[in-house]
């Protein structure tokens, strides 16, 4: 075989693959544009700005991704918010996946920012084909003077789609997908380029951290044992957090201890605070954490955890027969500090 | 090579080329389901704060302001101040005063708020404006600081015996743009625990950020394994800890508990070789160190420090895309073998082609 017949062979080859089997693909899951909206963008630095991230395709859409390009050392990005709800993909039934404050931190030193996406997850809703769908608002600062581009990338890792959104067994599947970004013309001066409003309750959309707890508790004082309250502290959140305890008198002599102020005496033993009691395979009652308030001057670590949890909390406190008869106190105090 | 086989195998070549490339498309078009977060705060809580984290990139001599929203459901008088950020060995996040707060990474001068106090009534919605002013003279790298909003109980007082105040911690992350964000640690310590026979081997490695950034979020995933082998140098069990739920902060040491499960029992007055290395997801190995131990009881009996012995256990990346890039890999070196391939069939003398020729 000559080399003519060698490349008109693998030419055939290509041309079946590329106007048969390419095709079936695109056909079954239709086809669809990212853009950005405006595209064409001119400020000074230290200006801020926003473009919208819009989806359209020729079939109806059950999702979309989008990742976003950007140079960061002329911008940086100070928030990501959804569309005001019902309005582009902030519709009844979807669920949003949102870059995190720090994912977008994260962004600002690389230039790229992944994981903005909206879905149906029930397998059968859609946004109607043919109509240009806000998926999110991305807010930039100017901070350098300069002509650069911001690209939605459909290829390579992290490539932005939009999922094919019709009835049936092609539900879900990938549309070919194409996209515009958008270019900024930064020019020097205008705005102070050292200082930026930012407005982190929108890039860390529900981000959060809430703690209930009651306003007092009675631990019963019998002598010669040890005397349990159980409460509950809620802690309401959709973060990694820690939740501790400290006791809020600062006295090195009696921190820990219950108090008789009056008569200026505290009981002999400190004051336990313990979380999650549990019976264990010997018929024990163990707790998941015991904190001696007396033991550190500081918060003591009572859990860590994700998200809402109510806490089931314990007082213990031993009255011994030599404590003086009196009207005992503490006021103690919880905190839930966000972890990263 | 007769003319059918060239003709399947460069169809096999470019159709190679093109299921590789469709593959990657329909991986990277797909979003992840994740299950949708809970909802916000709903003004029930005692004192809840919005948001739960402050992250911000600025440059040194940089201003930035960020505002948070209080709601509150009892009367409180709430205090806002600036703290340090103090990690335990568990990971664990606490606020220090002024006199504890020992980092050079403290970005607790840089944070004030206002109002600084205030008093709320159940239902009061609350916005406090953060301002984060970054020194001229900040130096490289990331600032940490936790802003503390404590609320204790303003009306009459409790009518029980221990009376409760709250606090909620806002982590404050001012990443100092512009300046290199260093990344280095060290393993301080390695202990093994006591173990039952059949029960997996708790390790505990101590692993000390010395960088200047922290670690734990993505993309800087803390990724820590170890090896365990016998006296002949035969793996008795791996383990490895990753995820981005192991968050170290610069001057912080931590913990990163392992379990291992030796492929046969450990044996009384045998020696144990163990290897621990800690790095990123990315391939970075920031430090590896070993031990010899004794097993005796369930138990260390005596433990050294000792050479390592095995290559770095990797700690590249284990997500889809390393299965992406070896499958594209694979797929070129198939193209490249079918390529030669035809060349050489290409270069062999063929017998029609010499007598037309002569």
């Amino acid at each position: 075989m000559n080399r003519s017949k060698l490349a008109a062979l693998s030419a055939g080859a290509m041309f079946l693959v590329a106007t048969v089997l390419a095709p079936v693909a695109a056909l079954a899951a239709g086809s669809g544009t990212l853009s950005l909206s405006p595209s064409s963008v001119s400020l000074a630095t230290g200006s801020t700005f926003y473009v919208d991230i819009e989806t359209q395709a020729g079939v109806a859409m059950g999702g979309a991704s989008a990742s976003v390009d950007f140079d960061a050392t002329k911008l940086q990005i100070t928030s990501v918010t959804k569309p005001a709800l019902g309005t582009g993909w902030n519709a009844s039934g979807t669920t949003y996946v949102f870059p995190s404050a720090s994912t977008i931190s994260a962004a600002n030193g690389s230039g790229h920012l992944a994981a903005v996406a909206a879905f149906f997850a029930d397998g059968t809703s859609s946004l109607p084909a043919n109509t240009n769908t806000v998926l999110a608002r991305v807010t930039f600062f100017a901070t350098a003077a300069g002509t650069s581009t911001i690209s939605l990338p459909t290829t390579g890792a992290d490539a932005g789609g939009i999922l094919d959104g019709t009835t049936g067994a092609g539900y879900g599947t990938p549309a070919t997908t194409t996209s515009s970004g958008a270019t900024v013309t930064v020019t020097a001066g205008g705005a102070a380029n050292n200082s930026a409003t930012t407005n982190v309750t929108g890039t860390v959309d529900a981000g959060y951290v809430a703690l209930t707890c009651p306003a007092s508790v009675t631990v019963p004082l019998v002598r010669n044992v040890d005397n349990v309250a159980d409460f509950t502290c809620a802690v309401g959140s959709n973060v990694t957090w820690t939740l501790s305890v400290v006791d809020q008198n600062t006295d090195p002599v009696s921190h820990g201890y219950m108090r008789d102020t009056a008569q200026n005496v505290k009981l002999t033993d400190p004051l336990f605070v313990r979380y999650n009691r549990q019976i264990d395979a010997g018929g024990n009652v163990v707790y998941d954490t015991s904190v001696n308030l007396a033991s550190s001057p500081n918060a003591q670590t009572l859990a860590q955890g994700q998200n809402n949890v109510n806490a089931p909390l314990t007082f213990t406190q031993m009255a011994r027969p030599i404590d003086v008869a009196g009207s005992y106190g503490m006021s103690v105090r919880f905190a839930v500090v966000s972890s990263f | 090579m007769n003319t059918t086989t060239r003709r399947l195998l460069g169809g096999f070549a470019i159709v190679a080329v093109l299921g590789l490339g469709q593959g990657g498309l329909v991986r990277a078009a797909s979003p992840t389901p994740i299950p949708p977060p809970p909802s916000g705060p709903n003004g029930n809580e005692t004192l809840s704060v919005q948001p739960s984290l402050i992250s911000v990139t600025a440059k040194p001599g940089a201003t930035a302001n960020v505002r948070l929203t209080l709601r509150a459901a009892a009367e409180l008088d709430v205090t806002i101040t600036s703290q340090g950020l103090a990690q335990g060995t568990d990971g664990s996040f606490h606020s220090v005063p002024d006199a504890e707060d020992a980092s050079a990474y403290s970005a607790r001068t840089m944070i004030s708020a206002t109002p600084e106090s205030v008093q709320v009534k159940p239902g009061d919605v609350i916005t406090v404006n953060v301002t984060i002013a970054v020194p001229a003279d900040v130096g490289q790298g990331t600032r940490y600081g936790i802003l503390a909003v404590t609320g204790l109980p303003a009306g009459a007082a409790p009518s029980s015996n221990v009376g409760f105040g709250v606090e909620l911690g806002v982590s404050t992350i001012v990443q100092i743009t512009d300046t290199a964000q260093t990344k280095t640690g060290e393993i301080t310590g390695i202990a093994v625990g006591e173990a039952l026979p059949g029960q997996p081997l708790p390790v505990t490695v101590s692993f000390l950020n010395s960088g200047n950034s922290h670690y734990g979020a993505v993309p800087n995933e803390l990724v820590t394994t170890s090896t365990l082998q016998d006296a002949s140098g035969a793996e008795l069990a791996t383990a490895t800890a990753n995820g981005n739920q192991l968050s170290v902060v610069p001057t912080f040491a931590r913990g990163v508990g392992l379990s291992m499960t030796p492929s046969q029992a450990l044996v009384d007055g045998a020696t144990y070789h163990l290897e621990v290395g800690v790095g990123l997801k990315d391939g970075t190995v920031f430090d590896r160190k070993a031990l010899d131990f004794i097993w005796s009881g369930g138990q260390v009996l005596g433990a050294t420090g000792a050479p390592i012995q095995t290559p770095p256990v990797s700690a590249g990346p284990t997500t889809d895309l390393a299965l992406i890039i070896a499958a594209a890999l694979l797929g070129a070196a198939v193209v490249a073998v079918l390529f030669l391939i035809l060349q050489r069939v290409r270069r062999r003398p063929r017998p029609d082609v010499g007598a037309a020729g002569q």
